[in-house]
Protein backbone atom coordinates (compact mmCIF):
# COMPACT_ATOMS: atom_id res chain seq x y z
CA UNK A 1 0.00 0.00 0.00
CA UNK A 2 1.31 3.35 -0.90
CA UNK A 3 1.89 5.66 1.96
CA UNK A 4 0.57 9.18 1.89
CA UNK A 5 1.00 11.57 4.71
CA UNK A 6 -1.68 13.26 6.78
CA UNK A 7 -1.45 16.29 5.26
CA UNK A 8 -1.77 15.03 1.65
CA UNK A 9 -4.88 13.01 2.48
CA UNK A 10 -6.32 16.15 4.67
CA UNK A 11 -5.90 18.12 1.14
CA UNK A 12 -7.70 15.04 -0.57
CA UNK A 13 -10.55 15.11 1.64
CA UNK A 14 -10.54 19.31 1.39
CA UNK A 15 -10.14 18.90 -2.47
CA UNK A 16 -13.40 16.70 -2.81
CA UNK A 17 -15.33 19.06 -0.42
CA UNK A 18 -14.22 22.01 -2.78
CA UNK A 19 -12.61 23.42 -0.44
CA UNK A 20 -9.26 23.96 -1.87
CA UNK A 21 -7.66 26.56 -3.08
CA UNK A 22 -6.72 27.32 -6.76
CA UNK A 23 -2.90 26.64 -6.00
CA UNK A 24 -4.47 23.28 -4.07
CA UNK A 25 -6.57 22.09 -6.98
CA UNK A 26 -3.90 22.37 -9.32
CA UNK A 27 -1.92 20.01 -6.85
CA UNK A 28 -3.96 17.62 -6.96
CA UNK A 29 -5.20 17.66 -10.57
CA UNK A 30 -1.45 17.19 -11.67
CA UNK A 31 -0.77 14.46 -8.95
CA UNK A 32 -3.75 13.22 -10.52
CA UNK A 33 -2.83 13.44 -14.04
CA UNK A 34 0.81 12.23 -12.76
CA UNK A 35 -0.48 8.36 -12.33
CA UNK A 36 -3.47 6.65 -13.34
CA UNK A 37 -3.37 4.58 -10.20
CA UNK A 38 -3.88 7.80 -8.08
CA UNK A 39 -7.93 8.04 -8.73
CA UNK A 40 -8.02 4.90 -6.77
CA UNK A 41 -6.71 7.00 -3.86
CA UNK A 42 -8.84 10.08 -4.69
CA UNK A 43 -12.22 7.37 -5.04
CA UNK A 44 -10.81 5.51 -1.36
CA UNK A 45 -11.03 8.91 0.07
CA UNK A 46 -14.29 10.00 -1.32
CA UNK A 47 -15.86 6.91 -0.42
CA UNK A 48 -14.66 6.98 3.02
CA UNK A 49 -16.03 10.38 3.62
CA UNK A 50 -19.52 9.01 1.73
CA UNK A 51 -20.00 6.22 4.43
CA UNK A 52 -19.09 8.61 7.25
CA UNK A 53 -21.44 11.54 6.18
CA UNK A 54 -24.69 8.79 5.29
CA UNK A 55 -25.01 7.86 8.88
CA UNK A 56 -27.69 4.96 9.70
CA UNK A 57 -30.97 5.92 10.86
CA UNK A 58 -30.62 6.72 14.78
CA UNK A 59 -31.09 3.33 16.91
CA UNK A 60 -32.62 3.48 20.63
CA UNK A 61 -30.53 0.96 22.56
CA UNK A 62 -33.05 1.48 25.62
CA UNK A 63 -35.79 0.29 23.39
CA UNK A 64 -33.86 -2.64 21.92
CA UNK A 65 -32.62 -4.00 25.57
CA UNK A 66 -36.19 -3.54 26.87
CA UNK A 67 -37.14 -5.78 23.56
CA UNK A 68 -34.13 -8.44 24.65
CA UNK A 69 -35.37 -8.34 28.35
CA UNK A 70 -38.64 -9.27 27.05
CA UNK A 71 -38.10 -11.90 24.46
CA UNK A 72 -35.07 -13.23 26.36
CA UNK A 73 -37.34 -13.77 30.17
CA UNK A 74 -34.64 -11.56 31.57
CA UNK A 75 -37.30 -9.45 33.84
CA UNK A 76 -38.39 -12.66 35.17
CA UNK A 77 -35.29 -15.07 35.13
CA UNK A 78 -32.93 -12.67 37.15
CA UNK A 79 -31.31 -14.60 40.04
CA UNK A 80 -30.71 -12.13 42.39
CA UNK A 81 -27.61 -14.19 42.95
CA UNK A 82 -26.16 -13.54 39.40
CA UNK A 83 -26.87 -9.60 39.82
CA UNK A 84 -23.65 -8.34 41.03
CA UNK A 85 -22.98 -5.54 43.14
CA UNK A 86 -23.34 -2.07 40.96
CA UNK A 87 -19.62 -0.58 40.78
CA UNK A 88 -20.96 2.64 40.75
CA UNK A 89 -21.06 4.42 43.68
CA UNK A 90 -22.16 7.97 44.61
CA UNK A 91 -19.90 9.34 47.29
CA UNK A 92 -21.57 11.91 48.89
CA UNK A 93 -21.77 14.16 52.03
CA UNK A 94 -17.60 14.07 51.34
CA UNK A 95 -15.99 16.99 53.30
CA UNK A 96 -15.50 20.57 50.90
CA UNK A 97 -12.76 20.58 49.11
CA UNK A 98 -10.22 23.11 49.30
CA UNK A 99 -9.25 25.60 46.59
CA UNK A 100 -5.82 23.39 46.75
CA UNK A 101 -7.13 20.26 46.79
CA UNK A 102 -9.24 20.58 43.88
CA UNK A 103 -6.39 22.28 42.37
CA UNK A 104 -4.67 18.87 43.12
CA UNK A 105 -7.76 16.72 41.61
CA UNK A 106 -7.63 18.19 38.31
CA UNK A 107 -4.22 17.94 38.17
CA UNK A 108 -4.54 14.49 38.65
CA UNK A 109 -6.98 14.10 36.10
CA UNK A 110 -5.34 15.68 33.65
CA UNK A 111 -2.07 13.55 34.41
CA UNK A 112 -3.98 10.41 33.96
CA UNK A 113 -5.91 12.40 30.92
CA UNK A 114 -2.33 12.42 29.58
CA UNK A 115 -2.17 8.53 30.32
CA UNK A 116 -4.84 7.15 28.52
CA UNK A 117 -5.27 9.02 25.25
CA UNK A 118 -9.19 8.38 25.28
CA UNK A 119 -9.63 10.40 28.63
CA UNK A 120 -10.10 14.30 28.97
CA UNK A 121 -9.90 16.48 31.95
CA UNK A 122 -12.41 19.23 31.47
CA UNK A 123 -13.20 22.02 34.42
CA UNK A 124 -16.08 23.65 33.38
CA UNK A 125 -16.79 27.46 34.71
CA UNK A 126 -19.74 29.26 33.82
CA UNK A 127 -19.90 33.65 33.71
CA UNK A 128 -21.94 33.30 37.46
CA UNK A 129 -19.98 35.61 39.78
CA UNK A 130 -17.88 34.66 42.42
CA UNK A 131 -19.43 33.97 45.83
CA UNK A 132 -18.61 34.43 49.08
CA UNK A 133 -20.57 31.22 50.43
CA UNK A 134 -18.91 28.56 51.85
CA UNK A 135 -18.58 25.69 48.83
CA UNK A 136 -20.88 23.04 48.77
CA UNK A 137 -20.17 19.27 49.25
CA UNK A 138 -18.95 17.35 46.32
CA UNK A 139 -20.36 14.36 45.34
CA UNK A 140 -18.56 12.03 42.96
CA UNK A 141 -20.06 9.20 40.63
CA UNK A 142 -17.55 6.72 38.48
CA UNK A 143 -18.06 4.47 36.41
CA UNK A 144 -16.47 1.51 35.30
CA UNK A 145 -15.62 0.14 31.93
CA UNK A 146 -18.84 -0.88 29.70
CA UNK A 147 -21.02 1.25 32.01
CA UNK A 148 -23.06 4.00 31.80
CA UNK A 149 -24.63 6.59 34.31
CA UNK A 150 -27.30 8.85 34.16
CA UNK A 151 -26.78 11.53 37.02
CA UNK A 152 -29.44 14.21 37.87
CA UNK A 153 -27.88 16.88 39.04
CA UNK A 154 -29.38 19.51 41.78
CA UNK A 155 -30.43 21.79 39.08
CA UNK A 156 -32.56 19.29 37.36
CA UNK A 157 -30.55 18.70 34.64
CA UNK A 158 -29.04 15.33 33.51
CA UNK A 159 -25.95 14.26 32.27
CA UNK A 160 -25.04 10.55 31.03
CA UNK A 161 -21.66 9.10 32.17
CA UNK A 162 -19.80 7.25 29.60
CA UNK A 163 -17.92 4.17 30.43
CA UNK A 164 -14.85 4.44 32.70
CA UNK A 165 -15.39 8.20 33.49
CA UNK A 166 -16.07 10.00 36.45
CA UNK A 167 -17.30 13.19 37.55
CA UNK A 168 -17.28 15.18 40.33
CA UNK A 169 -20.27 17.82 41.03
CA UNK A 170 -21.43 20.21 43.89
CA UNK A 171 -24.47 19.09 45.50
CA UNK A 172 -25.96 22.50 45.18
CA UNK A 173 -25.05 22.49 41.55
CA UNK A 174 -26.86 25.52 39.82
CA UNK A 175 -27.04 27.07 43.44
CA UNK A 176 -23.88 28.65 44.28
CA UNK A 177 -22.18 26.71 41.77
CA UNK A 178 -22.00 25.35 38.21
CA UNK A 179 -18.76 23.88 38.51
CA UNK A 180 -18.31 20.39 37.27
CA UNK A 181 -15.20 18.18 37.04
CA UNK A 182 -15.10 15.37 34.62
CA UNK A 183 -12.89 12.79 33.50
CA UNK A 184 -13.91 10.86 30.66
CA UNK A 185 -17.26 10.76 28.63
CA UNK A 186 -20.52 12.47 29.22
CA UNK A 187 -23.04 13.76 27.44
CA UNK A 188 -25.38 16.53 28.67
CA UNK A 189 -29.35 16.30 27.35
CA UNK A 190 -29.52 18.75 24.87
CA UNK A 191 -32.29 20.23 26.02
CA UNK A 192 -30.81 21.10 29.30
CA UNK A 193 -27.62 23.11 27.32
CA UNK A 194 -30.55 25.17 25.27
CA UNK A 195 -32.36 25.95 28.21
CA UNK A 196 -29.25 26.98 30.53
CA UNK A 197 -27.94 28.95 26.83
CA UNK A 198 -30.86 30.80 26.64
CA UNK A 199 -31.20 31.47 30.21
CA UNK A 200 -27.64 33.05 29.83
CA UNK A 201 -26.38 31.09 32.56
CA UNK A 202 -23.62 29.63 30.50
CA UNK A 203 -20.55 31.78 29.96
CA UNK A 204 -18.62 30.81 27.02
CA UNK A 205 -16.43 28.35 28.57
CA UNK A 206 -18.84 26.35 29.66
CA UNK A 207 -20.53 26.58 25.99
CA UNK A 208 -17.63 25.24 24.34
CA UNK A 209 -17.02 22.79 27.00
CA UNK A 210 -20.42 21.81 26.65
CA UNK A 211 -20.44 21.16 23.01
CA UNK A 212 -17.40 19.23 23.62
CA UNK A 213 -19.09 16.92 26.12
CA UNK A 214 -21.81 16.66 23.35
CA UNK A 215 -19.42 15.69 21.08
CA UNK A 216 -17.68 13.15 22.72
CA UNK A 217 -21.55 11.65 23.29
CA UNK A 218 -21.48 11.98 19.39
CA UNK A 219 -18.28 10.37 18.36
CA UNK A 220 -18.52 7.64 20.87
CA UNK A 221 -21.63 6.70 18.33
CA UNK A 222 -21.67 8.91 15.23
CA UNK A 223 -25.09 7.71 14.32
CA UNK A 224 -25.71 9.61 17.49
CA UNK A 225 -24.18 12.92 16.13
CA UNK A 226 -27.43 14.53 14.13
CA UNK A 227 -29.53 14.11 16.90
CA UNK A 228 -27.35 15.60 19.84
CA UNK A 229 -26.50 18.37 17.94
CA UNK A 230 -28.30 21.38 18.12
CA UNK B 1 5.86 13.07 0.90
CA UNK B 2 6.84 11.29 3.95
CA UNK B 3 5.19 9.33 6.61
CA UNK B 4 4.30 10.67 9.52
CA UNK B 5 2.76 8.12 12.21
CA UNK B 6 1.05 10.52 14.96
CA UNK B 7 2.56 9.21 18.42
CA UNK B 8 0.26 10.93 20.54
CA UNK B 9 -3.19 9.29 19.57
CA UNK B 10 -3.41 5.77 18.13
CA UNK B 11 -6.33 4.29 16.33
CA UNK B 12 -7.08 0.51 17.70
CA UNK B 13 -7.16 -2.35 15.50
CA UNK B 14 -9.29 -5.11 17.58
CA UNK B 15 -8.98 -7.64 15.08
CA UNK B 16 -5.11 -8.42 16.31
CA UNK B 17 -5.97 -7.83 20.21
CA UNK B 18 -6.27 -10.65 22.37
CA UNK B 19 -8.81 -10.94 25.26
CA UNK B 20 -7.66 -8.86 28.30
CA UNK B 21 -8.26 -9.25 31.68
CA UNK B 22 -11.66 -6.91 31.75
CA UNK B 23 -13.71 -8.80 28.98
CA UNK B 24 -12.22 -12.08 30.59
CA UNK B 25 -14.44 -10.82 33.58
CA UNK B 26 -16.95 -9.32 31.91
CA UNK B 27 -17.41 -12.71 29.65
CA UNK B 28 -16.83 -14.95 32.93
CA UNK B 29 -19.72 -12.76 34.35
CA UNK B 30 -22.14 -13.41 31.50
CA UNK B 31 -21.02 -17.50 31.58
CA UNK B 32 -21.86 -17.41 34.98
CA UNK B 33 -25.76 -15.79 34.28
CA UNK B 34 -25.22 -12.50 35.62
CA UNK B 35 -27.79 -10.33 33.46
CA UNK B 36 -26.13 -6.80 34.60
CA UNK B 37 -22.78 -8.08 33.18
CA UNK B 38 -24.74 -8.98 29.87
CA UNK B 39 -26.32 -5.42 29.98
CA UNK B 40 -23.57 -3.93 30.14
CA UNK B 41 -21.52 -5.91 27.29
CA UNK B 42 -24.90 -4.89 25.63
CA UNK B 43 -25.26 -1.87 26.33
CA UNK B 44 -21.31 -0.91 25.32
CA UNK B 45 -21.93 -2.11 21.83
CA UNK B 46 -24.89 -1.50 20.44
CA UNK B 47 -24.92 1.62 18.77
CA UNK B 48 -21.51 0.32 17.24
CA UNK B 49 -23.09 -2.64 16.30
CA UNK B 50 -26.15 -1.79 14.66
CA UNK B 51 -24.27 0.75 12.37
CA UNK B 52 -22.01 -1.98 11.09
CA UNK B 53 -24.73 -4.37 10.46
CA UNK B 54 -26.70 -1.13 9.36
CA UNK B 55 -23.79 -1.23 6.33
CA UNK B 56 -24.79 -5.07 5.18
CA UNK B 57 -28.73 -4.98 5.40
CA UNK B 58 -29.18 -0.98 4.37
CA UNK B 59 -32.18 -1.35 6.67
CA UNK B 60 -32.97 0.16 10.13
CA UNK B 61 -35.13 -2.65 11.38
CA UNK B 62 -33.23 -5.31 9.96
CA UNK B 63 -29.96 -4.15 10.91
CA UNK B 64 -31.59 -4.17 14.79
CA UNK B 65 -32.74 -7.84 14.04
CA UNK B 66 -28.90 -8.97 13.40
CA UNK B 67 -27.65 -7.71 16.28
CA UNK B 68 -30.15 -8.83 18.81
CA UNK B 69 -29.61 -12.17 17.12
CA UNK B 70 -26.02 -12.00 18.18
CA UNK B 71 -26.88 -11.08 21.43
CA UNK B 72 -29.17 -13.92 21.69
CA UNK B 73 -26.94 -16.24 20.53
CA UNK B 74 -24.59 -14.75 23.52
CA UNK B 75 -27.19 -15.03 26.10
CA UNK B 76 -28.55 -18.53 25.17
CA UNK B 77 -25.41 -20.46 24.35
CA UNK B 78 -23.76 -18.23 27.49
CA UNK B 79 -22.76 -21.79 29.58
CA UNK B 80 -20.59 -22.58 26.20
CA UNK B 81 -19.18 -19.44 25.89
CA UNK B 82 -15.60 -19.29 24.71
CA UNK B 83 -13.56 -16.48 23.15
CA UNK B 84 -10.08 -16.18 22.41
CA UNK B 85 -9.94 -12.85 20.62
CA UNK B 86 -11.31 -9.83 21.76
CA UNK B 87 -14.62 -8.89 22.88
CA UNK B 88 -15.20 -6.41 20.71
CA UNK B 89 -13.72 -8.25 17.35
CA UNK B 90 -15.41 -11.52 18.39
CA UNK B 91 -18.90 -9.06 18.41
CA UNK B 92 -18.14 -7.40 14.89
CA UNK B 93 -17.40 -10.88 12.96
CA UNK B 94 -20.42 -12.36 15.07
CA UNK B 95 -22.65 -9.63 13.79
CA UNK B 96 -21.15 -9.70 9.61
CA UNK B 97 -21.75 -13.32 9.87
CA UNK B 98 -25.18 -13.06 10.87
CA UNK B 99 -26.00 -10.15 8.58
CA UNK B 100 -24.13 -11.61 5.35
CA UNK B 101 -26.04 -15.13 6.04
CA UNK B 102 -29.30 -12.86 6.09
CA UNK B 103 -28.26 -11.17 2.55
CA UNK B 104 -27.57 -14.83 1.45
CA UNK B 105 -30.85 -16.32 2.45
CA UNK B 106 -32.35 -13.61 0.64
CA UNK B 107 -30.71 -13.98 -2.31
CA UNK B 108 -31.05 -17.88 -2.18
CA UNK B 109 -34.67 -17.07 -1.82
CA UNK B 110 -34.15 -14.83 -5.13
CA UNK B 111 -32.98 -17.55 -7.15
CA UNK B 112 -35.40 -19.83 -6.19
CA UNK B 113 -37.87 -17.34 -7.82
CA UNK B 114 -35.23 -16.63 -10.69
CA UNK B 115 -35.02 -20.39 -11.55
CA UNK B 116 -39.03 -20.75 -12.08
CA UNK B 117 -39.10 -18.73 -14.98
CA UNK B 118 -35.87 -20.03 -16.01
CA UNK B 119 -33.35 -17.28 -15.80
CA UNK B 120 -29.51 -17.88 -15.17
CA UNK B 121 -28.53 -18.08 -11.59
CA UNK B 122 -25.42 -17.83 -11.54
CA UNK B 123 -25.27 -14.01 -12.39
CA UNK B 124 -27.65 -13.87 -9.34
CA UNK B 125 -24.60 -15.66 -7.27
CA UNK B 126 -22.06 -13.24 -8.60
CA UNK B 127 -24.12 -9.64 -8.10
CA UNK B 128 -24.41 -11.47 -4.31
CA UNK B 129 -20.94 -11.49 -4.26
CA UNK B 130 -20.39 -8.46 -5.64
CA UNK B 131 -22.96 -7.02 -3.25
CA UNK B 132 -21.31 -8.72 -0.13
CA UNK B 133 -17.99 -7.27 -1.05
CA UNK B 134 -18.92 -4.10 -1.02
CA UNK B 135 -20.66 -4.01 2.00
CA UNK B 136 -18.09 -5.56 3.66
CA UNK B 137 -15.77 -2.38 2.72
CA UNK B 138 -18.51 -0.14 4.16
CA UNK B 139 -18.92 -1.93 6.94
CA UNK B 140 -14.75 -1.85 7.33
CA UNK B 141 -14.78 1.73 7.29
CA UNK B 142 -17.65 2.08 9.68
CA UNK B 143 -15.90 -0.10 12.27
CA UNK B 144 -12.75 1.74 11.77
CA UNK B 145 -14.75 4.71 12.33
CA UNK B 146 -15.45 3.32 15.68
CA UNK B 147 -12.01 2.31 16.38
CA UNK B 148 -10.57 5.81 16.16
CA UNK B 149 -9.58 7.82 19.57
CA UNK B 150 -12.32 9.37 20.42
CA UNK B 151 -10.85 13.33 19.96
CA UNK B 152 -10.25 12.22 16.05
CA UNK B 153 -13.71 10.57 16.11
CA UNK B 154 -14.91 13.98 17.36
CA UNK B 155 -12.96 15.83 14.73
CA UNK B 156 -13.86 13.74 11.70
CA UNK B 157 -17.89 13.55 12.64
CA UNK B 158 -17.69 17.48 12.47
CA UNK B 159 -16.39 16.97 9.72
CA UNK B 160 -17.70 14.70 7.40
CA UNK B 161 -21.70 14.16 9.44
CA UNK B 162 -21.90 18.15 10.42
CA UNK B 163 -19.97 19.26 7.33
CA UNK B 164 -18.09 21.76 9.37
CA UNK B 165 -14.66 23.42 7.67
CA UNK B 166 -11.61 23.30 9.38
CA UNK B 167 -11.53 26.50 10.87
CA UNK B 168 -14.93 25.80 12.10
CA UNK B 169 -13.97 22.73 13.96
CA UNK B 170 -11.40 24.40 15.23
CA UNK B 171 -13.25 27.63 16.72
CA UNK B 172 -15.45 24.58 18.38
CA UNK B 173 -13.12 22.04 20.16
CA UNK B 174 -10.67 25.25 20.97
CA UNK B 175 -7.56 23.85 18.81
CA UNK B 176 -5.74 25.01 15.90
CA UNK B 177 -6.60 24.27 12.45
CA UNK B 178 -3.41 22.30 11.94
CA UNK B 179 -4.78 19.89 14.49
CA UNK B 180 -8.16 19.69 12.43
CA UNK B 181 -5.70 18.73 9.65
CA UNK B 182 -3.70 15.82 11.35
CA UNK B 183 -7.07 14.11 13.18
CA UNK B 184 -8.73 14.08 9.80
CA UNK B 185 -5.19 13.09 7.56
CA UNK B 186 -4.96 10.19 10.15
CA UNK B 187 -8.44 9.17 10.18
CA UNK B 188 -8.40 8.85 6.35
CA UNK B 189 -4.87 7.42 6.45
CA UNK B 190 -6.02 4.77 9.00
CA UNK B 191 -9.53 4.00 6.89
CA UNK B 192 -7.48 3.89 4.05
CA UNK B 193 -5.78 0.89 5.18
CA UNK B 194 -8.75 -0.93 5.60
CA UNK B 195 -9.86 -0.37 2.66
CA UNK B 196 -6.86 -1.58 1.14
CA UNK B 197 -7.12 -5.05 2.56
CA UNK B 198 -10.18 -5.81 0.67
Amino acid sequence: MQHYDAEFLALLDRYLAGESSAVEAEQVRQWLAADSGNQAILNDVDRIRGVARNRPPATRVDAAWTRAVSELGLDAGMDSAHVSAPTIQPRAHRPAHTETSRRTWTWRAVAASLAVAAVAAIVVTTSRPPTTQPKAEAREFATARGQRLNVQLADGSKLTLGPASRVKVAEDFGASTRELTLVGEAARDLADYQRLTSEGKLGEAGQKLEAEIRHCRACHCLGLSRQASP
Amino acid sequence: MAFKPNVRETERDSRSEPLNRDDQTLVRRIRAGDVTAFEQLYRDYWNQLYNFAFRYVQSSEEAEDVVQEVFFAVWKGRAEWHITSSLQHYLFVSVRNAAIGRLRRDSTMQRWRQRTVGEDDTRSQEATDALVESADVNADVERALSEMPPKRRAVCALRWIDGLSYAQIAERLGINEKTVENHIGNGLRFMRSRLTQH
